[in-house]
């Protein structure tokens, strides 16, 4: 596989920002914006002197006209956690370019983007019903040293087996709960329960993005003839994933059909639940996703 | 059915192989995909499936399995076994006009005919053929020896009856080559003649017990009490009747009665018309709705005496110049000397006691009392001059003379007492007819040239002769001029059936002859005669335009055979075969087959684009 992280890119990415939408809690430390008041330059809110108080902190002005001490509040910076859950099952290992490749780049510039902003940022895995941590030793990625450890580790992930989405997401330990954004990375053809995943993402209270990747060959499949279509993540013909097809005119405007019903199924739920959703395509370059489709649905400034 | 070519069944073994095909191809080939999500989904999408697109795979092996199948027995020939009599039929339809007579339908005795033939062809048996002879004037095969009800329908609807007369015999006769072609022959004629010895042939009576038809058989007319009287007989067959018949003189109805018919009776019937002066055409019509409406008028044409231009040349041209000026219709110019100029334009050009530098080519030339000159070579025309006889004798028509011209020239002429004092010898030769001699001599001469103009010449000077004292001569000179230009026609009654001989006159620059149905037919004008063989009866007319402008014109009818029109009846028909030879004809089967191939071949065509527009239902 090629190297996911190259100069060029990480020069690209400088000039970004992931665009955090809601106020959150976050840790102590960092540049985003949060609903607890600080000692940030920005200006929040004025509120009554209570004794105790920071005298320098007084707004005379206030005083003057109504004769009452009000104290100027400031904006407090936080830290926020991203979470990038990636789906690592065979069916991402496709297209040309690999949806695994695609998904990677995109972890890699979220979180380039998220340690950045002196946010923390931790990578999962997905792989059958489990959420493995990108690197064990270091589960969570702080400063550009980390990143570029956790770019490294990107490149020797592996594509196999099948990913139940919702149990390894929702069996996830750490829910760094309000405290920053959630990516989903897949392709979401798939039976398992995405929704559930997703829901409980935001029901920690974190901004959750879906990222939808697909190969062009699943959006305008070109076979032809009687075949025996297998899927990738399945290892026994008998499974009931496989299925037997002739390639008509017929089943061809079925599977166009089935394919928009499931992609406004998908869109329908995102937006009835405040989620995020881009869909792209491996063939579209990564760039172009980033600065534009990203950047248009509010995922990145 | 059975197979001309049974070897080709073996193609059906490409029905196992089809099958084998279809086994081997029910193989699904194996596919990997990233995922079958999204086609496990579109299963959904696909369940309000046409029958066709659940059964479409079905089908088209059951498309191919029979193409295979229609290849293979296609192949093979297929063929209807078909047993029946071998035979060869000629049926002979009688054509002549009474087969157009009608039945109380409507349908004429031919059209019954052609039904019964159609109806015999359905009933053909393989190996048999059959053949129908159109017996009219010149029989000819409407169709010969063919087998399919189309081809034979076909013909037949092309066939016409005529309204002349059928020549049975000789439709036997073509019958009989194919009893010879063929060694037998089965013969049927369909016919309204009642035959008193018929052998080797069945007879088909094609009248009907509703045929009714009268006819005009006769007409003709007499000067009569300083006008004309029409006359002449009816007839009607089948009915006793009364109807009116109408006499139209030159397109006008002069004059109607009743006439009463009795069946099978001819009635005769008069039409007088005492101050009618003169008239070119008239027509006796009977009002009847009968069988045949063709033979119910009759029509004379009167031949009209048509205007002469004449040139007298001579210096006493007294006798002649007052008779010819006596006539209405001719123009007299005389000169004293034949000059050049003086020799076209004219109808008749006369020369007493004198000739022209040369002949006059576009009229009739009646020398005088010729003399010697060296102008005119005689003995180019034949004649010698001889030497001048002094004495009285006597002009008389020769005892021996029975020619055309005689009968002509001397109509109504007695010439009693004729004489004359001097005439001149002549030696002709024998293109030359004598109408009249003294003594040995002839005295009076003729002859037609090839162009139809006649030249005469009298031996004599009328000064020297009591001729143009008697009564005879104006009839003689009436005579001469009648008959000495060409006409058109010198008859106006034809029967249909033969041929009307027409002359061309000199110089005629247009001929052409105007049909009953306004048809024209036009003739050539570089011959001197042609002969018109009309198809039709009724008034047809011949016109001419000569060279100065001057049409000439004649009518004349033509009338349905008369026969055709009574019951007819015949002697002997038959043909050289035995009955025992027909016998034995009749009776041997022979077994056949009717190739079937065409009929696979046009399934197989049909399943063909079957099996395409399923294969490519559906497919991408």
């Amino acid at each position: 596989m090629k190297n996911v992280v190259d100069g060029g890119f990480i020069d690209l990415l400088d000039r970004l920002d992931l665009n955090v939408r809601e106020l959150m809690d976050g840790r102590f430390g960092g540049t985003r914006r949060s609903k607890a008041y600080g000692s940030s330059p920005n200006f929040a809110d004025f509120r009554e002197y209570q004794p105790g108080d920071d005298l320098r902190r007084i707004d005379w002005n206030l005083y003057g006209r109504f004769e009452k001490l009000y104290l100027r509040l400031y904006e407090d910076e936080r830290q926020l956690h991203h979470h990038i859950y990636i789906d690592c099952s065979a069916s991402m290992d496709w297209g040309t370019p690999e949806k695994s490749w695609y998904a990677l780049r995109m972890a890699v510039a979220l979180s380039y983007l998220g340690v950045s902003a002196m946010d923390r940022v931790s990578v999962f895995l997905l792989r059958g019903g489990e959420c493995l941590p990108l690197m064990k030793e270091e589960r969570t990625i702080v400063g550009r040293d980390a990143f570029y450890r956790a770019a490294e580790a990107m490149n020797r992930v592996q594509f196999s087996g099948d990913a139940d989405i919702g149990e390894a997401v929702t069996s996830n330990p750490d829910k760094a709960r309000g405290g920053g954004i959630s990516y989903i990375i897949s392709d979401f053809m798939t039976d398992s329960d995405w929704k559930a995943a997703a829901e409980q993402l935001r029901s920690n209270r974190r901004e959750t993005v879906l990222i939808q990747v697909l190969a062009r060959d699943e959006l305008t499949p070109e076979l032809s003839g009687k075949l025996m279509l297998l899927d990738s993540e399945t290892e026994e013909e008998e499974d009931e994933r496989n299925m037997r097809k002739e390639m008509t005119r017929s089943a061809f405007k079925a599977y166009a059909a089935a394919l928009e019903w499931h992609q406004n199924d998908i869109h329908e739920f995102c937006a009835s639940r405040q989620i995020s959703f881009i869909t792209t395509v491996t063939d579209i370059p990564i760039e172009k996703l980033l600065y534009r489709e990203a950047a248009t649905a509010g995922i990145i400034k | 059915m059975k197979f001309l070519m049974p070897a080709a069944l073996w193609a059906l073994l490409g029905v196992a192989v089809l099958i084998i095909i279809y086994i081997i191809r029910s193989r699904h080939d194996d596919y990997i995909l990233s995922s079958t999500y999204i086609w496990r989904l579109s299963e959904r999408f696909q369940k309000n499936r046409l029958p066709l697109q659940r059964l479409r795979q079905f089908l088209l092996f059951l498309l191919q399995l029979l193409l295979i199948a229609g290849i293979a027995i296609t192949a093979a020939h297929p063929a209807k076994i078909l047993y029946g009599a071998n035979v060869s039929y000629a049926l002979i339809i009688d054509s002549s006009a009474s087969m157009n007579i009608a039945d109380g339908m409507g349908i004429t005795r031919f059209e019954r005919a052609l039904v019964k033939i159609s109806e015999f062809a359905e009933t053909l048996n393989y190996g048999s053929d059959l053949s129908v002879i159109l017996a009219a004037d010149s029989p000819s095969y409407l169709i010969r020896r063919a087998n399919s009800k189309n081809d034979i329908d076909k013909a037949l609807n092309s066939a016409k009856c005529s309204m002349g007369h059928s020549d049975i015999p000789a439709a036997l006769s073509l019958a009989q080559g194919l009893y010879e072609e063929t060694g037998a022959v089965s013969i049927v004629l369909y016919t309204d003649t009642d035959y008193e010895t018929v052998r080797n042939i069945e007879i088909i009576d094609m009248r009907d017990e509703s045929d009714w038809n009268v006819a005009i058989t006769s007409l003709d007319y007499e000067v009569a009490e300083g006008g004309f009287n029409f006359f002449g007989e009816a007839l009607s067959m089948g009915l006793d009747t009364v109807l009116t018949a109408s006499l139209t003189l030159d397109g006008k109805v002069i004059d109607a009665k009743r006439i009463e018919f009795a069946d099978g009776e001819y009635t005769p019937f008069v039409f007088e018309q005492p101050g009618l002066a003169t008239f070119e055409r008239a027509t006796v019509t009977l009002s009847a709705k009968d069988g045949l409406a063709e033979d119910n008028f009759y029509c004379v044409c009167r031949m009209q005496k048509l205007p002469a231009n004449i040139l007298i040349c001579g210096l006493t041209p007294y006798y002649i110049q007052s008779v010819f000026e006596a006539d209405e219709r001719c123009t007299v110019t005389v000169a004293e000397y034949p000059d050049a100029d003086l020799m076209a334009g004219f109808d008749f050009y006369i020369f007493d006691g004198c000739l022209p530098v040369s002949m006059p080519e576009d009229g009739a030339v009646w020398f005088i009392d010729p003399v010697e000159s060296v102008n005119l070579d005689l003995s180019s025309l034949g004649i010698i001059l001889g030497d001048t006889i002094e004495d009285e004798l006597a002009i008389v028509m020769p005892t021996d003379a029975s020619g055309e011209a005689f009968k002509v020239l001397t109509d109504g002429i007695t010439l009693t007492d004729a004489a004359l004092n001097i005439h001149k010898r002549l030696i002709i030769d024998s293109t030359w007819e004598t109408i009249l001699t003294c003594g040995e001599d002839p005295a009076y001469i003729t002859k037609r040239m090839p162009n139809g103009l006649r030249i005469s010449m009298l031996a004599f000077d009328l000064h020297a002769s009591n001729i143009p004292m008697l009564s005879d001569f104006i009839g003689m000179t009436q005579n001469l001029l009648e008959n000495s230009m060409p006409k058109i026609l010198y008859e106006t009654d034809f029967e249909l059936g033969s041929s009307v001989p027409m002359s061309v006159l000199p110089f005629c620059e247009s001929f052409y002859v105007v049909t009953p149905d306004e048809e024209i037919i036009t003739f050539p004008t570089d011959g001197i005669r042609v002969q018109l063989k009309p198809e039709k009866p009724g008034i047809y007319s011949a016109m001419q335009t000569m060279y100065t402008g001057v049409a000439r014109y004649v009518d004349f009818f033509v009338h349905m055979p008369v026969s055709e029109s009574l019951p007819q009846t015949g002697g002997f028909i038959g043909v050289a075969m035995t009955a025992a030879q027909h016998e034995a004809m009749t009776s041997e089967a022979s077994e056949g087959a009717e190739e079937l191939k065409r009929w696979f071949a046009a399934a197989l065509l049909i399943l063909l684009l079957a099996e395409w527009g399923v294969y490519y239902y559906d497919r991408i």
